[in-house]
């Protein structure tokens, strides 16, 4: 009995501690403004002062449609890009035994605990010796190519569970190799390519290192990088608390809905093979 | 009886498909992990940047020079033990933390208790959110005068911290905080994948035999977790060593030298100073102190495990 | 069904051989299949049978030897041009397409108008009672079900050679037993060249026109299925074939009162003309007469064990050749009893010890 007890406090206050800063943000989005700091007596909203003016102050801002049309761009072009090459990828890891095999996964698996963060350094430099900085492409570049190897492994370990008797069925009906990859797999590999996409765009939409060393001209501005400098204003004078937030809610709930709804999916796809050890 | 399809060259010939398809990937890991990495050493034995801005490009080779002076240089050495300092203990402070609650959050979720599913919905939130978000309201709930975690202190009648800007202490804590804030759900959630994985017989049987909590605990769910548990071990401390948002979005670092790690003052000596020579150099560091954890981790993950079979 | 016009749809496997790294999974395997026959290809896991049906499919490429369909050589030829059809041990069924795109697909893939593939699945569907299921997906089927859609799916291709990999391993007994008549029913019907991998030697014996029997990569025997059951050529197509297995029986040959005899402590059966040396006896359950008097010609046995079928008993017997089996009649014995088990002279088998041919020995009535 006080087991259970004990139980659920520890859940509970954890739960609190989980929930808090997105309440947080929550309740400050909606806050009237001008707000240059939040007390804490003012957690509990109170209904009158309940406005939704920040929210409109942010959807209107003539800047805004390009942050999003941006990082739309970079993140959907990217992921399209990085998991589309991926599917051929994962498909011939799984599925072809050639030499040198083996020495190209671990090879994979060595590069991929090399950190993102430091390469965005020598990128820079090799971008700007191409004039590619502070373009689209340069950017789409870094992007679609951190997908491609992440994502590959992802299709490759999901391929891995794909009977093989079903393309030799299909070689044997009238196809050749490609075309069973094609009608057989491709088709059969859907669920595995939606995850792979959300997770590839998600990298470039929450991107500030890169996007913020590659990118000079405010034309070319992000989300991430518009939230950023938001963020540097605030209780300084400048844009307030409630501006803030809800500029954090409009960017982040989408993804934050999209990760509980396919919870299950992700982290067995991040962990295949991990859990196990 | 001849082998006329077997050996490398027809194997080879028969596998063509499998290298027209990796070709994409083969191109992004030469071009875009190999080369960088090469480009970042051969930068590193360069003094580029060291003139400011105006010497793009003009660089001179001057062979281990950087290295020379990041390791005895009056001015750099002790900035160099401060990052490694400060590195190991992020990474390793963070993963001491993680894997206790983790494993405490997922043994308590891994009974039959109601509302259960409310308790793992919630508790992912955290997980959920991009963390960059995160991270910026965390910068501003921590703020000295305006923060809302000041507040609350206050209303207990306990005067303000200065999280991001005051004593090492104060601004590890913060740190400390808001990276269990944002890790937390996840080692709880992939810990309790691991436990539901044990069969429950084992469970029965033992209490039947009349095992305690702990004992239970010991003998049982810990062998069996174990391997999980230092996998996401070894790749998270790898993964927290170079996690650069948290530090770079509450406090750049500061005050001073007190929370800088590598990555952190990588990008900042790159774009901010523009001294890419010294920032290649730290990187070159970096890497191989990755390098040599990695391996060394995995040699013992996988000593540990076949012990344990 | 629309005929194959002059096409003999023969297959010839040359000196195949096939090697998987170190591991010689066939060895110079020559096999012969006449136009419409019905092929067994028979033995224990991993003696290779399915390695030989998916070489003469092309999804493995043999090491050595050559293949051949009709008169073409079809080493070169990928699966989709080598004009055979298969259905898999699972079925393979495509689990994203109805069953009609399933068993329409390879029809698709040859480019044929719609109106003709709509024409034969939907025959095919009606040949094998499966036309209330076109409009469902695969996982919605029951195994018996998902059968004849893979049957379906080779049909409709009219192909030259019906590739079958154990596609009754997976269903239960009773189904497994009238879906072997309605496969040789169809095989009638059709008169396409068939080969069917099993190791369950009673769908062999029952459903082939000829059996080869494999071993360790090793084609053994090629024959009818009753000179495999009467005839066979080693010792181990002898205790495959059968059940129970046939009984060995150790011993050597001798010379004794001037006859050639086969000794094994103390049973002693007199052969025509044969070698000295060592030599097997082999001898089936069904050959064997138990009798509880005693007599010369009879070996002294204890009762160790029964096995009744309701239809066969089967009686288990220990003595001092070693432990024999033998059919009997009745059920009426009890564990320790003491019988006497006498050989029928006219069904003796002999085999070499070491290399287990048989040996064209006979037995002789004293």
């Amino acid at each position: 009995m006080i087991r259970r007890i004990i139980t659920h406090v520890i859940l509970a206050l954890f739960a609190i501690f989980a929930l808090f800063p997105i309440y947080f943000i929550l309740i400050t989005s909606i806050s009237k403004i001008p707000l240059a700091a939040l007390s804490a007596s003012s957690l509990i909203p109170n209904m009158k002062s309940i406005t939704l003016s920040s929210y409109r102050l942010i959807l209107t801002n003539p800047q805004f449609p390009t942050w999003v049309k941006n990082s739309l761009i970079f993140g959907g072009v990217s992921a399209i890009v990085g998991v589309g090459m991926a599917a051929f990828t994962g498909y011939a890891l799984s599925r072809f035994n050639f030499p040198g095999r083996r020495t190209l996964i671990y090879f994979i698996i060595a590069i991929s605990q090399f950190p993102g963060i430091v390469l965005i350094l020598p990128y820079y430099l090799m971008f700007a010796k191409l004039n590619l900085i502070d373009t689209y492409l340069g950017l789409l570049i870094p992007y679609s190519a951190g997908s491609i190897v992440f994502s590959g492994i992802l299709v490759k370990n999901y391929i891995d569970s794909i009977p093989q008797e079903l393309e030799e069925a299909a070689m044997v009906d009238g196809y050749t190799r490609t075309g069973a990859f094609f009608r057989v797999v491709l088709p059969l590999s859907k669920p595995i390519l939606a995850l792979g996409l959300l997770l590839a765009f998600v990298g470039p939409y929450t991107d500030y290192a890169l996007a913020n060393a590659f990118i000079t001209s405010p034309g070319l501005y992000t989300l991430a990088l518009g939230l950023y400098k938001v963020s540097q204003t605030v209780g300084a004078g400048g844009i307030n608390y409630a501006v803030f937030s809800a500029f954090s809610f409009i960017m982040g709930a989408p993804i934050m809905i999209l990760y509980i709804v396919f919870q299950k999916y992700i982290i067995s796809g991040l962990t295949l093979g991990g859990v196990k050890g | 009886m001849e082998d006329a399809h077997a050996g490398l060259l027809f194997s080879i010939r028969r596998n063509w498909r499998a290298y027209v398809y990796l070709l994409p990937m083969i191109v992004v890991l030469l071009f875009l992990n190999l080369y960088p990495i090469a480009y970042t050493f051969y930068i590193s034995l360069t003094d580029f940047g060291s003139g400011g801005p105006n010497s793009f490009f003009n660089v001179k080779f001057i062979g281990l020079s950087n290295y020379f002076h990041i390791f005895y240089s009056s001015y750099y050495l002790p900035q160099t033990i401060a990052l490694l300092q400060n590195s190991v203990v992020w990474a390793t402070g963070s993963i001491a933390i993680f894997i206790p609650l983790g494993l405490l959050l997922a043994s308590l979720l891994n009974q039959p208790i109601r509302g259960k599913w409310i308790y793992r919905t919630v508790i992912l939130i955290p997980w959920a959110m991009p963390a960059f978000i995160s991270l910026l309201t965390w910068e501003n709930m921590l703020n000295y005068e305006y923060g809302i975690v000041n507040s609350f202190l206050n209303l207990l009648h306990l005067p303000s911290v200065n999280w991001l800007g005051g004593s090492p202490l104060d601004v590890w804590s913060a740190l400390f905080l808001t990276n269990t804030w944002l890790s937390f759900p996840f080692y709880t959630i992939v810990f309790l994948a691991a436990m539901q994985a044990i069969p429950s017989e084992l469970y029965e049987s033992a209490q039947i035999d009349g095992a305690g909590t702990w004992r239970m605990f010991s003998r049982i769910t810990v062998p069996y977790i174990l391997p999980t548990v230092l996998f996401v071990g070894i790749t998270g401390w790898l993964f927290t060593f170079n996690n650069f948002y948290p530090i770079y979005l509450l406090t750049s670092g500061g005050p001073g030298f007190t929370s800088e790690i590598f990555v952190v003052e990588i990008y900042q000596t790159a774009f901010q100073d523009y001294s890419f020579a010294i920032a290649a150099t730290y990187s070159v560091i970096n890497f191989l102190i990755l390098l040599v954890v990695a391996v060394i981790a995995i040699k013992y993950a996988r000593l540990t495990q076949g012990w344990l079979k | 069904m629309v005929s194959r016009g002059d096409f003999l749809a023969s297959v010839r496997l040359d000196n195949i051989s096939k090697m998987f790294g170190e591991v010689r999974a066939l060895d110079n395997v020559n096999l012969y299949v006449e136009d419409g026959e019905f092929l067994v290809l028979l033995g224990p896991s991993g003696c290779g049978k399915t390695t030989t049906l998916r070489i003469i499919a092309g999804l493995e490429l043999q090491t050595s030897g050559h293949v051949y369909i009709g008169n073409r050589l079809v080493d070169d030829l990928e699966p989709k041009d080598r004009n055979v059809a298969m259905v898999f041990q699972s079925y393979a069924l495509y689990p994203h397409l109805t069953i009609y795109d399933n068993i329409a697909f390879g029809l698709k893939a040859r480019h044929e108008p719609k109106q003709e593939i709509d024409r034969k699945v939907r025959d095919v569907a009606r040949m094998l009672e499966i036309t209330h299921l076109l409009m469902r997906k695969p996982a919605a089927l029951s195994g018996g079900q998902r059968q004849r859609v893979a049957l379906a799916r080779a049909i409709v291709r009219n192909p030259d050679v019906f590739l079958l990999d154990e596609p009754l391993s997976n269903l239960d007994a009773k189904l497994r037993a009238s879906t072997r008549i309605e496969l040789k029913n169809l095989h009638l019907r059709l008169k396409s060249t068939m080969i069917f991998v099993t190791h369950d030697q009673v769908e062999a014996m029952t459903l082939a026109d000829k059996i080869a029997v494999f071993n360790a990569g090793k084609l053994l025997q090629h024959d009818t299925p009753m000179n495999i059951f009467m005839k066979p050529a080693n010792k181990f197509v002898a205790g495959f074939v059968g059940y129970p297995p046939m009984n060995m029986i150790d011993g050597e040959i001798a010379e004794k009162d001037g006859h050639a005899v086969f000794l094994s402590s103390g049973l002693s059966i007199r052969l025509q003309s044969a070698p000295a040396g060592k030599c097997t006896l082999g001898i089936r359950p069904q050959d064997i007469r138990v009798s509880l008097n005693p007599s010369d010609d009879a070996i002294a046995c204890t009762v160790k064990g029964l096995e009744r079928t309701g239809t066969d008993n089967f009686l288990y017997m220990s003595s001092d050749v070693g432990d024999i089996v033998a059919s009997v009649e009745t059920g009426d014995y009890t564990i320790g009893q003491k019988v006497y088990a006498k050989f029928d002279i006219s069904s003796l088998h002999f085999f070499d010890p070491s290399t287990g041919k048989a040996l064209p020995l006979q037995g002789v009535y004293a």
